[in-house]
Parts: C-alpha cells; structure tokens; sequence
C-alpha cells in the first residue's frame, strides 16, 4: 500500500514538473510572439499626463503616420458593484473632436457574471459608437425648453457648437458645463448643466427632486433654461445685470447664482465670435439627442445593474471632461 | 467493516480487510491537487496559496472547536477538513478577500458538514455549499476575476472566458493552448486542465475515484452544450466548455464525493449534474453552473437511491409477472 502510494507520489511529481516545464516553455513562446504587447498606455506614443485626473487611469493621443491627431483614447475607472479593487475600467476612444466616442472597450470590470458583466455584450457596447458626449441613460438627457424657435438676428458669430467648463468644482463639488450651438451667426441653442464627481448631471438632479432649492419656485433646471432662454432671445448676455451675490432680477424666476453662466457664456461667445473650438453641428445619428440646447448621446443601462451603469456613465462622462479640458475643446 | 455506535465500535458485515481509511483517501486527494495549486500560485502569484491557507485553517479550526464544544468525538485528524478547505478556496478568484473564504469555511463545515452528522452525513459538498453561500450573499467579491501574471494582455482583471463566449464576445485573445494550461482568467484552482487531470491521474492510480461518475459528467455537459448551442443545434463549442470553466475541477474533484457509495447512482447523479450544469450554461444568467448542477445532484441522492436500489448481496431480484 505504502509503496504504491510511494510510486504514485514520484509518478505525479515528476509528470508535474515536466508540465510546469511546458507551460513555462509555452510562456517564452508567447513573449516571443507578441513581442511589445505589454506596453501600457504610459510606454505607448502621444502619452497624456493624467496626474490629478479624478478617475483618469491614462490617456493618449492616436496619431497618424504624419502625426496629426486622428482620435484620443482615455482609459477611465468608476466603482461599480464590485468592491474598490476592482473597478469597472474602460478605454473611451474619441475622434479627434474630443466628444464623439468612436468605440469603447472594456478593459476589466468585476461586475456579477448575469448582471452588471452584461456590459461584455456586444451588442451593448456598440451602442456608443458614433454618439457624442457627455452620456446619458435614454431620457434622462436633459431637455430644455429653451430650445425653440429664436429670432433671426445676426449676432456676427461662426457656426459651430463651442463648449465652456469650470475649472474648479464648486463648494458642492459640482462643475458648470455651458454648450452654444451656433447656426447661420444665431445663437440656435444653449445648454446650461453641472454635473459632479459622481457624473450626475445637476437638470436631472432637480428634475428627480434629488436636487432642490426652494418648495414652490423654479426647480435649479427651470431656471437654467430660462437663463438660456434669455440668451436666445437677446443673442448676448447684455443686460444680464447681477448683485453683489452674482443673482439677478432681469430673469424672471431666477434665483441661483448666475456667476458661472455669466462667466462660461462669455467664454463660449469669444470661442463662437473667432470660430475656436467649433465642433462640426452634428447630424443626429442614433443614440444623439438635443438636450436641452445642445446634443448628447443616450445610451441603455446593463439591464438589472443599476450601480453598474452609474459607473458606466460616471467613467465615460469623466473621461469626456477630462479629454476636451486637455483639447482645449 | 467497523460501525461506531454510540462509544462502542461494532464489527459489521461485509468482514472485508481493507487497509484504505478516510484519512488515506483524503491524503491522496489533498496530494492530488497539489498540482493545481502550484499552478494556482504561478498564474495568480502567492495570493492564492494565502486563500488556500486561510481557508484550510479556518476549515480545521472550525471542526476543531465545534467538536470540542459539543464534546464530539475529534476527526480533524482524517484530512476532510482539508480537502474542503482547498476546493473552498480553489472555488473563489485569486482577489476574493479573505474573510470572505473564511466565512464560506466556517458555514461549509459548522452548517453543511457539522449540523447534518459530520463527514459522509453532510447533504451536500460543503466546499460547493461554501461558494454558493458568498455568490447569494456577497457575489461581487467573488466576481473579480483576472488574467494571469502571464497573461499577453495588459488587463489586469477580466470576464471569464466562459462569459465572454456566453455573451457572443470576442474570446480570441485567450487561445485553446492557454485554456489547457491555465493562462486564462478564473477561480484559481479550476484554470488549468492539464494540472488537474495530472491530479486526477493520480486519484485514478490509487482507486480513489470513481472515473464513471466523472465521465459521465463531462460527456453530458459536453453533449448537450455541443448539441443546443447558442449558435443553432450541433454548434457547440466543445473545447471552450470544456476548458474555460470548472468543469474539469468539477468532474475530478467535486463530483466523485461521498455520498453515494453505488457505481449506478453515482453515475446517475453525474448525469443529472451534467443536465442541469449544461442547462445553466445555455440557458441560465451565469456563464458557468457546475456548482448549481453538482449541489443539486446532491440533494437528489436520496431519492435517486431510492429509484436505483443498488443489489443487496445474497438477495435475488424478484421479476415481477404481470
């Protein structure tokens, strides 16, 4: 009895080792094989620094043979279901306008194999080519009633839709997105958000009643959109007069502070008025709605994975901040 | 055969010398998948050898204590605790936190194993009840599957290749060579085919398992996938199946349990585990199902022994007229 198991231990020792020996020898073959394969984003050309960058894993530029900027990839991280360690992590690849995603791959995830792992699906991903940023879960972009029909007025301004942002969050820890979209010299539309570190947008926020101000006055969206409805029918923020605490009396209904979008619609109309920065108006492919006044992607959640598709959003939305503040766009 | 009964040790029928105790079998299994372990700690790195310790340690200690508390006779000496903590752990990926495989250690030996009458009581494979307990309780930290450190890519955490072909999506960076060997993502024990079946080699040496039962496994789950596949019938992709889950650990290591002791119903028992592990698969939310399949085989040994009355020596079997 003792000798066979005897015989069986040095049987079973030497057949592994010569396994090991295998599976070792197949690893060199590997290497060999796929030579470079292992550089990370940081070895690879066009490396961005992302020191700082909130959520921000790596980026890079993609450039062509000339050396002209053909797309941006950022690879990004948001906590989903899993624990911390295991963030779900995706590369956001955009053209070169640093806000239409030309394709997202996963990088890893540790989401719940039946759940939050059915963002694997392929057919789930390809729903974010082609769509511009920022993202949102279909309906629940936020549209405002500001745009509409605007007076023909010409206001000297190039065509094109011209983005602004804060640098800085605010006490909340919110920062101020302002979009212009400009069409035959006319201001055609205006988006005014905010969005925080979580990637919630501060429209749907106050839609949901997550975001509140007062009980019976304009919820924080009602009044974006009649600051931006102002701005449609003036075509400039003239007149937009405030106090000492950045409010004003010339909106009806407005109670927020109007500091930011003061700020930002300025930065938006210098852009407009020498044509910097001007994103090509878009064509409204599937998946891109107006929102409010400009245009946004919309995508599905991971169906029964809520948490996961918050992180979905949250990742993609930051890297798109994170890309158009270093494109300058 | 000795049969203790209350403190006293009875000699019972059949009156065969057979020099094979619990201890011996369970020595040769935890021998078995020593290979699977090395090959754990080489392709997910010495974390998986803690999970291991952690929850063999915690496995024996259990037993230990709950014996001593409720002034039991003590049978940590007979290996089982071992062998269950080792496919705890093999079960779980290699950054599954380790309270987490504690928890399923203490469950699978005071709840499973201890509350149901010790070892060969227990309703089913404790180390299996363990992973389920955490997939209900706390599935994500057991979801954070990832490549190995030899891995040609540069991701660090991964589906597994079982998901990623039940989801239609791109598998190719893992090839059918790295399946075999273990260079994919998954629980750390269940990776690598070859480690395992040169372990299971060893069992079958030693007569320690029954080779039918673990054929009959595969052979269904490999059948019925191949035939009904999401592809259209006979489109199955067998050595994916094969290879990229917890089969193999499954068939070599889970299935051949204890429970049932005849040939016919164990058999039986696989080809249930092998139906429903292949249904999971195909039609289920998970990618996997040897767990689900195995423990529900388990819970059905009682009436499958029923259905299959095994043949009881000197007794003829009366044919029914009529």
């Amino acid at each position: 009895m003792k000798d066979s198991r005897l015989k069986g231990i040095i049987a079973l020792v030497v057949v592994t080792i010569l396994a090991f020996g295998v599976i070792y020898g197949s690893k060199i073959l590997v290497k060999d094989e796929t030579g470079n394969n292992n550089q990370t984003q940081e070895d690879l050309p066009g490396a961005i620094d992302v020191t700082g960058a909130e959520g921000i894993v790596s980026a890079r530029e993609i450039t062509d043979d000339s050396g002209t900027v053909t797309a941006y990839s950022v690879v990004a991280k948001a906590k989903g279901f899993a624990p911390p360690t295991n963030p779900v992590t995706w590369e956001v690849i955009f053209e070169n306008d640093a806000k239409t995603i030309k394709e997202v791959k996963i990088v890893s995830h540790g989401e719940t194999p039946g759940y939050g792992a059915a963002m694997e699906e392929s057919s789930y991903l390809d729903q974010f080519k082609g769509i511009p940023a920022p993202i949102y879960l279909k309906g629940k972009a936020p549209v405002s009633d500001a745009a509409t029909d605007t007076p023909n007025v010409s206001g000297g301004l190039q065509d094109g839709i011209y983005s602004a942002r804060t640098e800085e969050a605010d006490s909340s820890g919110f920062i101020y997105l302002l979009t212009i979209k400009v069409e035959n010299g006319n201001i055609t539309s205006v988006v005014f958000d905010a969005m925080n570190r979580e990637g919630e947008y501060k429209s749907y926020l106050s839609t949901v009643g997550e975001y509140t101000m007062t009980e019976d006055g304009l919820t924080w969206k009602e009044q974006a959109d009649a600051l931006a409805n102002y701005i449609l029918e003036n075509q400039s923020i003239e007149g937009l007069t405030v106090d000492e605490n950045g409010k004003t009396d010339v909106v009806s209904g407005v109670s927020i502070s109007i500091d930011d979008f003061l700020e930002l619609t300025e930065k938006a109309l210098v852009k407009a008025a020498s044509g910097e920065g001007a994103e090509a108006i878009g064509t409204g492919d599937t998946g891109v709605v107006a929102a409010g006044n400009g245009e946004v992607g919309e995508i599905d959640g991971v169906s029964g994975a809520t948490v996961t598709t918050d992180a979905i959003l949250q990742l993609v939305n930051n890297a798109y901040e994170f890309i158009s503040a270093y494109a300058g766009k | 055969m000795k049969l203790k009964v209350g403190n006293d040790l009875h000699e019972v029928s059949p009156h065969i010398e057979i020099n094979r105790s619990t201890k011996v079998i369970m020595q040769d299994v935890v021998i078995a998948m020593i290979p699977a372990l090395l090959g754990a700690i080489y392709f997910f790195g010495f974390n998986s050898l803690i999970l291991v310790l952690a929850a063999v340690t915690t496995c024996v200690l259990s037993e230990y204590f709950w014996q001593k508390i409720r002034k039991e006779q003590l049978t940590v000496s007979d290996w089982s605790t071992v062998v269950t903590g080792m496919l705890i752990a093999f079960n779980v990926p290699s950054t599954t936190p380790i309270w987490a495989v504690m928890v399923a250690s203490i469950f699978a030996i005071i709840v499973v194993k201890q509350f149901f009458g010790g070892i060969g009581s227990n309703f089913a494979n404790p180390a299996l009840m363990g992973r389920a307990l955490l997939i209900f309780l706390w599935p994500a930290s057991i979801s954070g599957y990832v490549t190995t450190y030899h891995s040609a890519t540069d991701a660090i955490s991964s589906a597994t290749v079982l998901g990623l072909y039940k989801t239609g999506s791109d598998f190719s960076r893992f090839s059918k060579w790295d399946m075999i060997i273990g260079n994919i993502p998954g629980c750390i024990g269940e990776t690598s085919a070859l480690l395992l079946l040169i372990g299971f080699a060893y069992l079958c040496y030693r007569r320690v398992v029954n080779i039918g039962a673990t054929s009959a496994y595969i052979l269904t789950v490999l059948l019925v996938t191949y035939v009904f596949a999401r592809d259209g019938l006979f489109r199955g992709d067998i050595l994916t199946n094969l290879l990229s889950g917890g089969l193999i650990l499954g068939a070599c290591f889970m299935m051949t349990d204890y429970a049932s002791v005849a040939p016919r119903v164990k058999v039986t028992l696989a080809i249930i585990a092998g139906l429903i592990t292949a249904g999971i698969r195909l039609w289920g939310m998970l990618p996997e199902g040897v767990s689900y399949g195995i423990l529900v085989a388990n819970c059905l040994s009682g009436i499958i022994e029923i259905i299959i009355r095994p043949h009881i020596y000197g007794v003829k079997v009366r044919k029914h007229k009529g």
